[in-house]
């Protein structure tokens, strides 16, 4: 991460230290400069897990609640406050989506029309984003989380591995299998025409 | 196009979406992780309470039972028991 100089001149690192630590000595105004900071990239993470707003909301509160439940364990040291906080959020997020293939609340591809595909340049990013979201949502957890990370936040094996717990080795395997199963759904759905007309534009 | 390369495809074009921000308000959250964090604690305040009266209880009794089993205690019945015998 690329430290950032704050109006003070002081480095984030420290600024973030110095809020966790005024923030468990009860500093109202600490914990909400340092929950405050970080809320945008927490919001566009909960994001790769739920297109609902409310759910979003709702999983970012719960990230802030977890980070201040656990924050007497953070420790500085070679990863910055974001990290440490992003690893919380994915977590919170693998949870959620447990919690609700639990449920057995899973997203359909229903209304994915082969004659609706058409060339990549002429596909929003927002409507990119929730075929994905739904494609990724037919992958059970494990794999989904992986293949989020992977596709939404360009994270590496590494990146990953530190995210969600899994050694690299494992998450590797995972990311392989993933692909193959998302290629099976496509295949089993009837769906080769719609994602290979994506490419090629047969609207 | 292959299906996955299309997939790799869409999330170069997903990846440049912009995600809605949200707006958590800082003041009730941190009342909500209060009151969390002492519900967390509360069990644990209960079991050391219990756990500690439990404790002075055995104490008590076992203070208790020595007391009555000690032998200046039953001394007088086992003299009373030898006066009887023939």
């Amino acid at each position: 991460m690329i430290p950032v100089a704050l109006a003070s001149g002081e480095r984030l690192e420290q600024s973030d230290w110095r809020d966790c630590q005024n923030c468990l000595a009860g500093d109202d105004n600490a914990c909400t400069a340092l929950f405050k900071r970080y809320e945008r990239r927490i919001a566009h993470l909960m994001w790769r897990f739920t297109r609902d707003r409310d759910a979003q909301g709702e999983l970012v509160q719960e990230v802030f609640v977890q980070a201040y439940l656990s924050m007497h364990r953070y420790k500085p040291g070679p990863a910055p406050f974001e990290h440490w906080l992003v690893t919380i959020a994915t977590r919170v997020g693998y949870q959620f989506w447990k919690s609700q293939a639990r449920r057995g609340r899973m997203q359909t591809l229903e209304g994915l029309d082969p004659a609706a595909a058409r060339q990549t340049d002429q596909i929003e990013p927002a409507e990119a984003a929730e075929l994905l979201h739904k494609l990724l949502a037919q992958l059970p957890p494990a794999d989904r989380l992986v293949l989020t990370l992977m596709y939404f936040e360009e994270a590496s094996i590494e990146e990953i591995a530190r995210r969600s717990g899994w050694n690299k080795a494992m998450v590797k395997m995972r990311a392989y299998r993933a692909r193959g199963r998302l290629r099976r759904i496509i295949e089993d759905r009837n769906l080769t025409e719609f994602f290979t007309g994506i490419g090629h534009g047969t609207a | 196009m292959e299906p996955l390369d299309a997939i790799d495809a869409l999330a170069r074009i997903a990846r440049t979406e912009t995600p809605p921000d949200t707006n958590v308000r800082i003041g009730p959250l941190l009342r909500a992780c209060r009151a969390e964090k002492q519900w967390r604690l509360a069990p644990l305040a209960w079991s050391a309470a219990l756990s500690a009266i439990a404790a002075c209880v055995i104490l008590v009794l076992a203070i208790h039972r020595t007391e009555i089993t000690t032998v200046d205690s039953i001394s007088p019945l086992f003299s009373a028991a030898q006066v009887q015998m023939p």
